[in-house]
């Protein structure tokens, strides 16, 4: 009976193992890259687009067919939901084909893991949910670039899905049309703290979302973001002098910028202070501005820089030079990476503007005030979509490095 | 490729199991060795690609290596010149960065000019693994505990065997050398074998993996921030994590190898129930603690015949050794000289004294250490970790609620994992011997068919969770 036991064992090892291969073998070789996951909302990769797009054998080859492999495994729409309907169910939350939906209607897109990691998952107290880490180290930082005589503005950006609620699954109950709204409470009290943000949600309403979003992209295009951020400075034009004013029919048609992918940490010329922060002689140098020296002094090199140009996460800012301008002034654009497609817009009016997303910047509390140091921009620009201000919101917000990248650091002042 | 991954479980692992078990029915152990070799190498190469190169020249590189030891008038010679070339590839792939920088750090402290930058070098997975196989491999060919392997396939196999080539369990050639030449393949082990895998897959893609979650959004957060609740919780959780990821990854080398016929020795055996730092040492990781006991403290260092100062800096020496094995960071140096300063402690009259408490107080002991040493395994800054410590015993509320509420990083699924890593680490006997335990005869067939429904059960889960999941990778995947 134990042999029995164990040769069925063996072969139920065995068959499902070599089951879900042989199943998933035919579709992973052969299978069509317009083939979609409906749990994921994208499309399929197979092992045939892996050979074709990729030298055999080099890295890319691999990690091609690793994810063709794990995304034609055979039913992995089911099987993902089979689970899920588990382990989402433990926690008490309901979940469908897209979707699931938590305890108090806040949804998550299957198909991530990052719900268990997502604040606010439990329910937390009205009075929490009042504060935001984030508003809170955003509006610290306008106070201090304004200590600095620097102007900041705040643009928060809807989503697509938020301007056309029609666009989300049918199971799913908008946020926004709650009686909480921890968004709106959020840029209230930015703007208590003197911040200038905009949101307007009924001007893109109005305009029509194709005006701003092309048919199921996430991101907004160039010309969605040039009318919102017109639409932005318009309602703030008392703040700068070049605001307001229709540069458009000057400007549009024959300005040029150029706009290049920059590596920051050479270009601010910080890798060579890295190289000579390491060279103890530097201690006894003068030339440097001095609040740099005190920032680098104070860590940001150390944790900051060194780790960046190691990562390699600075690297991928870009930086705007206009011939012609409305302003020759500097600006520093920050955010998520909405700030990509507002880049041109911003470039007309100004001659110099450094792009850096939250993507790029890495946990660093020290890192956008150095660069304000080193960059010295009249104006900072601050891009975010509303969801990276509602942690409840689907899509597995960066918010926590956002928060770090704004927040007050004793080791930089 | 991972043992976790879709790739390996449903094609890499049916394809060796199906060239392997047909190769050795018709062939016998020769050309069955030849087959798992070069499934070996391929797993290797689609790891990392021609960096593959590094293994085949140790392969080659130590089969000359014992063949010379054997047969040479300078045994001590070669031996000295095989450890030092085994350990100088080590030493340029894993630490030639952070030497150099330790280097410009130091002179930069000194007040010293210096003009170069640290080099970046790629790290080939494993190399800690494999490189301590095959200085093992000639040491215990020049102590005459093995024969030099007169065939470079086979010394090959031994190197390579990709069951434990990316994160152990350390096999000494002496182990597995008769089972290299010959050896047969039962029922029985088979079956055990894939339990014990089965067993390692979940307790990794289950227990470890949701651990993993919470550990990563704390390990996040601004530690100044953190409260003395979720410094705890981050510390707790992460020694959960790096248990079940380390011995769940073993149990699956050893149950891979007992399904081929290799025998592997176990690796932890339930090492949070000790009742010191020496017995956790016995307990975790036991083939690399092995290997610097057997290999470093007494054949290298004279162990403890040289006197009690000299013991006690050896002792500092191997766990110095401990620590930078795992990574080339001062962190875990420390990590490695905490645990070293705990060992010398005891062995100075601490453990007397120890030993006469209660035992809940040996363990809360024990896992006071333990816990407060993994803070410098996991949070990669120096002083990140010492404030992370400083936040565990000086209580602290933080600095904002979304960092200071336990409940804000947990849910349920996080509490009934947490329940089971709980039972699973400090009530249950050592794993591999509940999978392995013969029951009595009358109950025998039973006890069996319970097993091997149990892993059955484990099996469904553990690929439920492979397919929802996205790429995870194993923690001592870079040693």
């Amino acid at each position: 009976m134990t042999k029995i036991s164990q040769l069925l064992w063996i072969l139920s090892f065995i068959v499902l193992l070599t089951g879900v291969g042989l199943s998933s073998i035919k579709d992973a070789i052969l299978g069509s890259e317009i083939e979609r996951s409906v749990t994921e909302g994208r499309s399929l990769s197979t092992i045939s687009a892996a050979v074709k797009n990729n030298r055999f054998m080099s890295s890319d080859f691999r990690n091609a067919v690793e994810t063709a492999v794990s995304d034609q495994i055979f039913e992995r729409d089911a099987l993902i939901r089979l689970w899920r309907r588990f382990s989402v169910g433990l926690m008490g939350y309901e979940t469908s084909e897209t979707v699931d939906i938590g305890r108090e209607g806040f949804w998550f897109q299957t198909g991530t893991n990052m719900y268990s990691r997502v604040p606010c998952a439990s329910p937390i107290e009205t009075s929490e949910r009042n504060s935001s880490f984030i508003a809170e180290s955003i509006a610290d930082f306008v106070e201090d670039m304004k200590s600095q005589n620097t102007d900041t503005l705040m643009i928060v950006v809807p989503l697509q899905s938020t301007v056309t609620p029609s666009l989300l699954p049918a199971s799913i109950e908008p946020l926004c049309a709650k009686e909480f709204e921890p968004l709106q409470r959020r840029i209230a009290y930015l703007r208590e703290r003197g911040v200038p943000v905009f949101y307007d949600l009924e001007f893109m309403q109005e305009s029509g979302v194709e005006q701003f979003y092309n048919k199921k992209a996430f991101h907004w295009h160039r010309g969605g973001a040039a009318r919102y951020s017109e639409e932005a400075i318009s309602e703030y034009s008392s703040v700068r002098k070049e605001w307001g004013q229709d540069f458009r029919n000057r400007l549009y048609k024959g300005s040029k910028s150029k706009t290049q992918d920059i590596d920051i940490a050479r270009y601010l010329g910080v890798a060579p202070m890295l190289q000579e922060y390491q060279n103890p002689a530097y201690k006894g140098r003068r030339e440097y501005r001095g609040s740099v020296a005190a920032s680098i002094k104070k860590g940001f090199l150390e944790n900051s820089i060194r780790n960046h140009i190691k990562q390699k996460s600075l690297k991928q800012s870009k930086y705007s030079q206009a011939r012609r301008s409305v302003s020759n002034e500097k600006v520093l654009l920050i955010g998520d990476s909405f700030t990509e497609a507002s880049l041109e817009f911003w470039s007309f009016y100004y001659s110099e503007v450094l792009n850096v997303t939250s993507n790029h910047i890495k946990q660093e509390n020290g890192a956008v005030r150095g660069l304000v140091e080193i960059f010295e921009p009249d104006l900072v620009i601050i891009v975010f979509e509303e969801s990276k201000f509602t942690p409840l919101r689907s899509g597995g917000p960066n918010w926590r490095s956002l928060g770090r990248m704004f927040k007050r650091s004793e080791r930089t002042n | 490729m991972v043992f976790s991954s879709s790739l390996f479980l449903f094609y890499f692992l049916p394809a060796v199991f199906l060239a392997y078990f047909a190769s050795m029915k018709l062939f016998g152990t020769g050309v069955s060795n030849i087959v798992l070799l070069a499934f070996s190498l391929f797993f290797y190469s689609w790891g990392e690609g021609l960096y593959l190169f590094i293994m085949v020249v140790s392969i080659i590189m130590n089969f000359f290596i014992g063949v010379l030891i054997q047969t040479s008038r300078f045994r001590r010679s070669v031996l000295n010149i095989g450890v030092l070339l085994n350990l100088a590839l080590l030493i340029y792939y894993k630490y030639i960065g952070f030497i150099v920088q330790s280097v410009i750090d130091s002179a930069a402290f000194a007040g010293i000019a210096v003009d170069f930058t640290a080099p970046e070098v790629h790290l080939p997975i494993g190399i800690s693994f494999f490189t301590f196989q095959a200085i093992s491999y000639i040491i215990d060919v020049y102590r005459n505990e093995a024969k030099a392997q007169r065939n470079v396939l086979n010394l090959g196999l031994y190197i390579s065997l990709f069951p434990q080539l990316i994160a152990g369990p350390i096999v000494r050639y002496s182990t597995v050398d008769a089972e290299i030449r010959e050896r047969t393949i039962t029922l029985s082990a088979v079956a055990t074998g894939l339990r014990l895998f089965v067993v390692g897959l979940f307790m990794k893609v289950a227990l470890a993996d949701t651990m993993a979650y919470t550990v990563d959004t704390l390990a996040e957060y601004p530690v100044e921030a953190l409260s003395s609740g979720t410094s705890w919780m981050l510390a707790i959780s992460y020694s959960f994590q790096i248990f079940f990821d380390f011995a769940g990854y073993s149990l699956m080398a050893i149950g891979l190898g007992r399904a081929f016929g290799f025998t592997f020795p176990s690796n932890f055996d339930q090492p949070y129930t000790s009742l010191s730092i020496q017995e956790f040492w016995r307990r975790w990781h036991i083939s690399l603690s092995s290997w610097f006991r057997d290999y470093l403290y007494i054949f290298g260092l004279g162990g403890n015949r040289r006197g009690a100062f000299r013991t006690y800096v050896n002792l500092g020496i191997v766990f110095f050794a401990t620590g930078i094995w795992h990574g080339a960071s001062w962190s875990f140096v420390f990590w490695g000289f905490m645990h070293g300063f705990f060992i010398i402690l005891e062995r100075t009259g601490a453990l007397s004294f120890l030993q006469q408490l209660p035992k809940l107080f040996q363990r809360l002991y024990l896992l006071l250490v333990v816990i407060t040493a993994w803070v410098f395994f996991r949070v990669e800054d120096f002083g990140d970790a010492v404030i992370v410590v400083k936040n565990m015993y000086v209580p602290t509320d933080g600095g904002h609620p979304l960092f200071s509420h336990i409940s804000m990083h947990t849910n349920l699924m996080y509490w009934t994992v947490f329940a089971i890593c709980l039972v699973w680490a400090f009530a249950s006997p050592n794993t591999p011997k509940i999978v392995e335990q013969r029951a009595s005869q009358i109950s025998a067939s039973g006890w069996d068919a319970a097993k091997s429904f149990g892993a059955l059960l484990l099996l469904v889960i553990s690929l439920l969770i492979v397919v929802s999941n996205t790429y995870s990778s194993f923690i001592y995947f870079r040693f």
